[in-house]
């Protein structure tokens, strides 16, 4: 039978859920590539020269986007974009619904090695619980048996087909980028304690571990069913990692705990003003000498106006209603604004280290930073991820 | 069929893209009807696959085969299952998304 993933939380696949899995997956493929492809095309060719010519240019995305709207090309490529986004998870469900007790059981098997913690006096914000985050039904924290991790699997399989192997064999390649981005842009930098904000899974997590192996490796999330499941995750690949349930807007943590505080495409989730009390506690539980630093979709006022009409699709479509508004930000005002200095802000955009390699990656990152079609975007030609953050001095 | 303990239907209204209702629907059915013809055909293409290796003539045995009762069930249950699943998105919504305060809103 086949296996959905090389550790001890994967499921079982029928082929049915194989061939079901590999549509979506091809689908998801096809429309972000090639009707995208036609979309822009349309644009170039068609509306935006139309517009030019009557003296109204399109110079804003959302400009491109009021013009793009009525247009039939947008009008297929997003319907079917989000049925694609809906097959995902009804996709993956039923092999979950199918072993849910074996999970449950698995997860609930005492530690070796890391730890789980769980706050069930926890009050999960309303931006987490009023809307189902991309499309995705019952969202990251609804538990539907006792010690529930279903949400969990749920992400840990559908990542698989969301992101058709863009993030890496083990859905890992964000955190093991942005890690050894600082290992070999800072080899004297020796983080002793690293704490992953909004972990989800711990997918970006774990490659920590790797990278620093002498670090020890906290990871904070509001939602307990993919806590449960990214601690049991974690145990069955040998990683030791501390599991709890926090909010990241009010951290438990005291002052000055950890030299790096990391988190990925986490920011873009948070309504404007919890990402400015985030920011302020992770300035406050950085120690002096330490770094934030993290992994997000590229600012607005560093892309192209197309590339970011493109990216507003998910504010707009997906229910991710802040990332519109986060993109829009000055990044480097907003750690100012946290307590950050100017002058030690730090920002790169970055080949994945694990579709490269070690020599490749420490080639690329000494040129200087690309905002284009590859950068914050999946796309099998060479993404580019983008990372900022800051230095506490 | 799996008992379904998670729910494969979101919360709230689906985005309306195209000018006339239902069009947006249809099209979800018409994929999701695709998958399941994607994945019937790899069935049937690996089942021809496992006989072969077996040394049988696949298409007499095919058309010479009598349905039991067994069968049956087994095929309608998996008729109400495609049928479910490429008509997902016609169904009423099970729930409304709750509102977002205000100061959480976008453009805050």
């Amino acid at each position: 039978m086949n296996r959905s993933h090389d550790h001890e939380m994967a499921v079982t696949l029928t082929q049915g859920d194989r061939s079901r899995r590999a549509f979506v997956a091809t689908l998801r493929s096809h429309v972000l590539q090639r009707m995208a492809g036609e979309l822009r095309q349309h644009f170039e060719g068609t509306v935006g020269p139309e517009h030019a010519k009557s003296g109204a240019p399109l110079e804003t995305p959302e400009a491109i986007h009021e013009a793009m709207k009525v247009e039939f090309p947008f009008k297929a490529y997003s319907s079917v974009r989000t049925a694609a986004q809906e097959m995902v998870f009804d996709v993956v469900s039923d092999a979950v619904d199918r072993e849910l007790e074996m999970l449950n059981e698995k997860a609930a098997q005492p530690a070796k090695t890391g730890t789980l913690r769980l706050d069930p006096s926890l009050q999960l914000p309303k931006s987490v619980t009023g809307i189902d985050v991309h499309l995705s039904p019952g969202s990251y924290h609804v538990e539907h048996a006792e010690a529930d991790v279903s949400a969990g699997a749920v992400y840990d399989n559908s990542i698989d087909v969301f992101a058709f192997g863009q993030f890496g064999k083990q859905h890992n390649d964000i955190g093991s980028t942005l890690s050894n981005y600082l290992r070999l842009k800072f080899p004297d930098f020796t983080p002793a304690s690293i704490l992953d904000c909004g972990c989800t899974i711990g997918h970006n997590t774990l490659p920590w571990a790797e990278t620093y192996p002498d670090a020890e490796i906290t990871a904070i999330d509001v939602a307990a069913p993919v806590l449960r499941y990214a601690h049991a995750r974690a145990e069955s690949m040998g990683v030791a990692a501390h599991f709890k349930q926090m909010d990241a807007t009010s951290m438990a943590f005291g002052d000055e705990q950890f030299d790096v505080v990391f988190s990925s495409m986490f920011m873009h989730e948070l309504p404007l003003k919890h990402l400015h009390q985030y920011l302020k506690e992770a300035f406050r539980v950085l120690k002096p000498g330490g770094i934030l630093w993290q992994m997000e979709l590229p600012p607005m006022n560093a892309m192209p106006n197309y590339e970011n009409f493109c990216m507003n699709w998910d504010t707009y479509y997906n229910n991710e209603p802040y990332y519109g508004t986060f993109r829009r930000q000055d990044y480097q005002q907003l750690l100012i604004d946290a307590g950050f200095s100017a002058d030690q802000f730090v920002e790169a955009t970055m080949p994945r280290y694990t579709f490269i390699g070690e020599e490749a990656f420490g080639e690329a990152i000494e040129d200087g930073n690309t905002f284009d079609t590859l950068t914050g975007r999946m796309d099998p030609k060479g993404t580019r991820w983008y990372g900022f953050g800051a230095w506490k001095r | 069929m799996t008992t379904r303990r998670i729910p494969r239907k979101r919360r709230g209204q689906r985005h309306q893209f195209f000018d006339a209702d239902g069009v947006d629907e249809v099209l979800s059915c018409v994929l999701r009807l695709t998958s399941e013809v994607s994945a019937l055909s790899e069935r049937l293409y690996l089942t021809e696959r496992a006989l072969e290796d077996q040394g049988m003539n696949v298409a007499s045995a095919i058309e010479s085969y009598q349905l039991s009762e067994a069968d049956e069930s087994v095929l309608s249950a998996e008729r109400q299952r495609l049928i479910e699943t490429v008509l997902a998105q016609l169904g009423a919504s099970s729930e409304g998304a709750e509102s977002i305060e205000d100061d959480l809103s976008v453009g805050s």
